[in-house]
């Protein structure tokens, strides 16, 4: 099983597959929301979590989110929001918009270990 | 030319009425406490001393700014309440300030004291600078430093700037738009951008590479800017974001908006480790 991680930083993504690696889960990156989909395509049936910033060069990751839930091969991949958007307007958005779950940067390690976990539980239920 | 003047333990609401005053005069504001002011005062034009009605060492502090060496040649003022006035004419020998200005500050004894004291006016086309806003990236940088890299980081000082002008060697910068526009920028020494980095990738000093830098430098000022933005929404100094860049190799401009200074926040992480975060933002209907 898999989580993939969709951020243009590569900081992130490390930090990310630092607290992933633990987990024993395969840690899948794309760079953009292009990326993202391409992989996503190709693993759908591996992947548990996505991971998913919100501004990133060229398409968004709201814009992401939104083919991800049309789509019924993949609208049931749980998805949360990694992203330094902490306006409460854009929680609500992404979450109406079909996220499970929403953590802002900065985060605290701990944090972001405690949030994977949690939304790895709502993947398996 | 701009003039130099120190902002002397004063409170957080008076450090910001006297910033934005002196702004209007494209004034280089310096906001340190007495102990950091003492160790370089031949630096400033002019230092204003703020007096607390309140503290009993108040007169202590004053004596000692005023007898040190870097002192000679500094005008000093100091700027206390109509009470606390009455206590420095007291406790202090006339001459031992070069005036007081007494609170609330008012415009034009601003204006009057500053002309006669160093004969500098205000220059007429200068935008009206709200510093307010300041305040959110002040918390999102000292949060954002603490959750990702477990450091600790104070403001050390705010000054203002006419430019985007940096003497550091790697900034990451972005644009911001929307009700209120400009940018922001986060700049650090090359040594001290490396340590961070190490801090957030956990790896040991020198496994990191330029890429790596220059990424993080540029999330950093993501995540400040975020969250910064976060608290400024429904304000007039509301923005939004747009994607960071990372400008390497000092001194470097990262921005300019005409007319518009520039705020300076400085932070020290460790006594030899400081760096700084330059907030440009103007609300458009303005």
């Amino acid at each position: 099983m898999a989580i993939l991680t969709v951020d243009d930083s590569t900081t992130i993504r490390r930090i990310v597959k630092r607290s992933v690696d633990d987990m024993g889960l395969e840690v899948l990156e794309a760079a953009d929301g292009a990326q993202a989909l391409k992989m996503i395509e190709e693993r759908a049936e591996d992947i548990q979590l996505i991971l998913l910033d919100w501004n990133m060069p060229g398409m968004s990751g709201l814009e992401v989110l939104r083919i991800l839930k049309t789509n019924p091969r993949y609208k049931d991949i749980v998805v949360m929001m990694l992203t330094s958007e902490a306006d409460q307007n854009f929680v609500v958005e992404a979450l109406r918009s079909g996220a499970q779950n929403y953590l802002t940067k900065p985060f605290d390690a701990k944090m972001l270990t405690l949030k994977i976990q949690e939304s790895l539980s709502l993947a398996q239920t | 030319m701009s003039v130099s003047v120190a902002l002397i333990d004063f409170p957080r609401l008076q450090e910001q009425i006297a910033a934005r005053l002196l702004a209007e005069y494209n004034a280089d504001v310096h906001c340190v406490n007495h102990i950091e002011a003492a160790a370089r005062l031949d630096t400033y034009n002019l230092a204003l001393y703020f007096w607390p009605d309140s503290a009993t060492d108040a007169a202590e502090r004053w004596q000692q700014l005023r007898s040190h060496n870097s002192a000679a040649g500094v005008r000093m003022v100091i700027v206390t309440s109509e009470s606390g006035k009455g206590v420095v004419e007291r406790v202090l020998p006339a001459g031992m300030a070069a005036d007081i200005l007494v609170t609330p500050l008012q415009p034009h004894v601003v204006s009057r004291k500053l002309a006669a004291l160093l004969g500098f006016r205000k220059d007429p086309p200068a935008t009206r600078l709200d510093v307010q806003y300041i305040n959110p990236f002040i918390e999102a940088t000292t949060e954002t430093f603490r959750q990702m890299a477990g450091m600790d980081c104070v403001r050390t000082g705010v000054s203002v700037r006419l430019d985007g002008s940096t003497k550091g060697f790697i900034s990451g910068t972005m644009g911001l738009s929307g009700p209120a526009e400009g940018f922001v920028a986060l700049t650090f020494e090359d040594s001290l951008a490396r340590k961070i980095v190490c801090r957030m990738l956990q790896v040991q000093p020198g496994e990191e590479t330029e890429d790596d830098i220059r990424d993080a430098v540029g999330e950093l000022m993501n995540m400040i800017a975020g969250r910064a933005k976060a608290e400024l929404v429904n304000t007039d100094h509301s923005f939004q974001l747009s994607l960071p860049t990372t400008i390497v190799g000092g001194p470097h401009t990262v921005g300019k908006v005409r007319g518009v200074p520039v705020m300076v926040i400085s932070f020290a992480i460790a006594e030899s480790d400081r760096f700084e975060i330059m907030v440009c933002l103007i609300p458009r209907r303005k």
